[in-house]
């Protein structure tokens, strides 16, 4: 083992009642993030992608399984115990910023309440910096951005703690594909200039083999495949792995119709 | 090709329809608080050769059956309607609208036993609930109070609860918590400024309300004991000269009407600016 | 030449205080599968209402011509038209239906108002033919009940059951994971293939059109930037926007996508020249001036900036 990883998570479980039945989200999920790694999530609506993270941030509480975080064991801690280490970026980065303030007053808040900062305003010049978006923009209020600009905002609002680790829950799916790559190609500049960890999660397994190191494939709540992202291209194991992979549409569908015709 | 389309009302529009009706209610609050200047006799001063006068010099409205000035009557009375309407609407919605942010935003115990409470109070129709406490509690302005604020605050509650419940799944709040936010600060900065609008929509269009049903009950002689002016006891005591002295009764009735229709349309016209703005 | 299903010509739409459309100018034959593609904001959506003839409250069409089988539409355009000849699939799964309204009450309301027979079994191939598994328990149940994906196929499906000439796709796959995703093109290709319908396809992404697009359409603020068969636009494309389009579409080279920093316009085209010259890698000084021609850059390919001056 190179490294000691940065989270852990084993045998991940955790139902939802609904209604009278119980639908379970996941069902032992069990995996590693390194330092400095970005582990791409992959799965449809409905496997269980959402409900990992928000269990990793402790928004929520794993019914069984065990979370570690830089070794220790955090299954029952409160999102502020976890905050300085792992943060998370919503799909709705709109939605995720308190609609009656501007973001600026979002980003003073993390770097206010968790402390360590000499000069908050410097830091949010930097943060601004950092992600590329013009500092004017941030006297504005979420609804008054677009969806590219606020999804960096909400980036800038993640990094305010020094996480080790950044958690995307889908952050591109609502955005256009040139508002996407570009949010892919800043998550990965900070990836090498802070040498943060991600865990990208999307449904597109083209844009998640771009980005990512590893993978790992989601249905269902159940983990059905696990390992670097370009072997779970090039070469994939489950049927249901090709499947997705199959259904990305790239520039290359034009190719195949005209071998077809 | 261009056509015009109807539109409806601007934002600006509304605005001003806000800023009017409470321009309005100001001037009415002003006029209450200044009743001792702006009256032309002692509201309680008697006068035995002037019982029921006819409107006059003297008397711009009249005087009732002990010969006090009507006007003046009133005046004094909008001291006690306005202002006894406008603190129980703030203490019972700043009491229940914090009942109901907590239970929305903990649930468990705290919610089920604070809303069952409000589904009892609520079974009884207001006004009767309200009659039965000031009954109890005996006469006085501040015993009519607590007997409509008894019932009142559940509206507050009920309607904190749900909207607080709504936001607290929203993912801004998540961010809150991730951002280091604490269960206070969650609450004070981020949910109640969230979910202000309904509560003051509501609070505005309470005030008529409240208005006349504290005239209800001091006319019912459950409010306001006599002499002291208020426009429900007045109208009751003098409702058996109505014959012989109509304006004893139609001056308080007018001024009742008067500053309950006001209140109400400043509750429709904020209501409709926050719906427009999405806030309600 | 053969005979266009729907023209339009020089259309312009503007809010007030810009422009959103101005002189948008293309046509389609029947049975013919445009993808419209650009950003946010370049105006698709509004396009597609004013063909529909549906104004968002403030829109003005402020100049330009629809015409539809040879008719010009006007709004508002008459019901029978809609629906039966011009049918709409929104970005929104749940916007097609009512939410409480069981499909099969709904499927006879629709067919029945555009003076359509409700023949169940005609309904039940029809979802059959789109793969749609146990179309009698679909039919019993509400769209509440349904995923979006599961809701946009059912959509679909009234919308062959109508047989229109022309359907209108918003973003109809934007909201849709990439499995959804695929399905939903490769039910609108069988309806086209089955009905003979044409697609106007409005959309970001140029891996959609790639798929299933006969001709491609780029717009950038307002304005069609670029458009042509869709085998030239989307493998030499000419304009400097629609390249940074495709440099956008993730794909399994490896490589990360590349996206055009900036944004785009708000108000359509704000400026007499090219709009698109602030965002351009290859503007000149002069390019914010020119005035905005489409030029013939190859066989069926119009664009009207090649990024050379």
């Amino acid at each position: 083992m190179e490294h000691k990883p940065l989270l852990e998570v084993r045998h991940a479980t955790k139902e939802y009642k609904r209604g009278s039945r119980c639908v379970r989200a996941l069902d032992d999920v069990s995996f590693t993030l390194q330092p400095g790694e970005i582990l791409g999530i992959v799965g449809e609506s409905g496997s269980g992608k959402s409900t990992l993270l928000r269990q990793i941030v402790c928004l929520e509480h794993l019914d069984s399984g065990e979370l570690l975080l830089d070794g220790r064991d955090v299954t029952h801690a409160a999102p502020r115990d976890v905050c300085r280490r792992v943060q998370l970026v919503f799909q709705d980065a709109a939605a995720s910023f308190d609609p009656r303030r501007t973001v600026r007053q979002s980003l003073y808040e993390p770097l206010r309440l968790l402390g360590g900062e000499p000069d908050p305003a410097a830091r949010v010049t930097e943060l601004l910096r950092q992600v590329g978006v013009p500092e004017e923009l941030a006297d504005r209020r979420p609804a008054q951005l677009s969806g590219g600009q606020c999804q960096r905002m909400a980036i800038a609002r993640a990094l305010a703690a020094r996480p080790a680790a950044l958690l995307c829950d889908e952050v591109t799916s609502a955005l256009d594909v040139s508002a996407q790559a570009q949010i892919v190609r800043l998550l990965a500049s900070l990836r090498a200039g802070l040498g943060l960890a991600i865990v990208f999660v999307s449904h597109d397994l083209a844009l998640v083999s771009s980005l990512c190191d590893r993978a790992m494939v989601l249905q269902g709540g159940r983990c059905v495949e696990q390992g670097a992202a370009n072997a779970l291209i090039t070469n994939p194991q489950e049927p249901y792995t090709r499947r997705l992979r199959e259904s990305v549409l790239t520039l290359d569908a034009l190719r195949e119709r005209e071998r077809k015709a | 090709m261009r056509k015009m389309q109807k539109r409806p009302p601007t934002r600006r529009a509304r605005k001003t329809r806000v800023l009017v009706f409470l321009v309005l209610a100001l001037l009415l609050m002003a006029v209450s608080l200044l009743a001792p200047y702006l009256a032309p006799n002692d509201p309680n001063a008697t006068n035995a050769a002037a019982q029921n006068a006819a409107p006059g010099a003297a008397y711009p409205l009249g005087a009732d059956r002990y010969g006090r000035c009507v006007l003046s009557r009133v005046l004094a009375g909008a001291r006690t309607s306005i202002f006894s309407a406008v603190a129980l609407v703030a203490v019972s919605g700043i009491v229940g609208s914090l009942l109901g942010v907590l239970c929305g935003y903990y649930g468990g115990v705290l919610d089920s036993v604070v809303m069952r409470l409000a589904d009892i109070l609520l079974a009884f129709p207001q006004m009767v609930l309200a009659i039965a406490v000031a009954g109890v509690l005996g006469g006085g302005l501040l015993n009519a109070m607590l007997a409509l604020g008894v019932t009142s605050w559940t509206l507050y509650a009920r309607l904190a609860r749900s909207h607080t419940m709504a936001c607290k799944a929203e993912p801004f709040i998540a961010a809150a918590k991730l951002s280091g936010c604490g269960d206070a600060r969650i609450l004070l900065c981020h949910i109640l400024p969230n979910i202000a609008g309904p509560l003051i929509v509501n609070a505005a269009t309470q005030l008529g309300t409240t208005m006349i049903g504290i005239a209800g009950l001091s006319f019912l002689g459950l409010g306001v004991v006599p002499p002291n002016a208020e426009w429900g006891s007045m109208i009751n005591e003098a409702r058996s000269y109505i014959q012989l002295a109509p304006w004893t009764v139609l001056a308080p009735a007018g001024a009742t009407v008067l500053t309950v229709m006001i209140f109400n349309c400043l509750g429709d016209a904020v209501r409709d600016l926050a719906d427009e703005s999405g806030v309600a | 030449m053969e005979e266009k299903l729907l023209t339009v010509q020089d259309l312009c739409v503007s809010y007030g205080d810009g422009d959103v459309l101005s002189g948008v100018t293309f046509s389609m034959r029947a049975g013919e599968i445009l993808c419209i593609a650009g950003e946010s904001g370049c105006g698709k959506s509004t396009l597609l209402k004013a063909i529909l003839g549906i104004k968002p409250l403030g829109a003005v069409v402020t100049g330009g011509r629809i015409t539809f089988a040879g008719r010009e539409l006007h709004a508002p355009v008459p019901r029978r038209l809609l629906g039966a000849e011009i049918g709409m699939i929104f970005q929104n799964p749940g916007a097609s239906f009512n939410p409480v309204r069981s499909y099969e009450k709904q499927f006879r309301e629709t067919l029945r108002s555009h003076g359509r027979a409700y023949d169940a079994q005609a309904v039940l191939d029809c979802l059959e033919t789109l793969r749609l598994p146990d179309g009698a328990r679909i039919l019993k149940s509400c769209p509440y009940e349904m995923s979006g994906g599961m809701n946009q196929r059912i959509a679909i499906a009234l919308a062959m059951l109508l047989r229109p000439r022309l359907l209108l796709c918003d973003e109809a796959t934007g909201a849709l994971d990439v499995t959804t995703q695929k399905a939903v093109v490769e039910e609108l290709l069988r309806l086209r293939s089955e009905c003979g319908t044409a697609i106007l396809f409005v959309t970001h992404n140029l891996g959609v059109a790639a798929r299933m697009a006969d001709t491609v359409g780029v717009m950038y603020a307002g304005r069609m930037v670029e458009s042509g068969d869709a085998a030239a636009v989307l493998q030499s494309p000419a304009h400097p926007y629609t390249q940074s389009l495709i440099a956008a579409v993730p794909d399994f080279g490896g490589a990360l996508p590349k996206g055009l920093p900036g944004q785009p316009p708000l108000h359509g085209a704000e400026t007499p020249g090219c709009a698109f010259a602030p965002r351009c890698p290859h503007a000149q000084p002069g390019c914010g001036k020119k005035a905005y021609t489409m030029r013939q850059v190859g066989a069926r390919h119009f664009a009207c900036c090649t990024g050379r001056v």
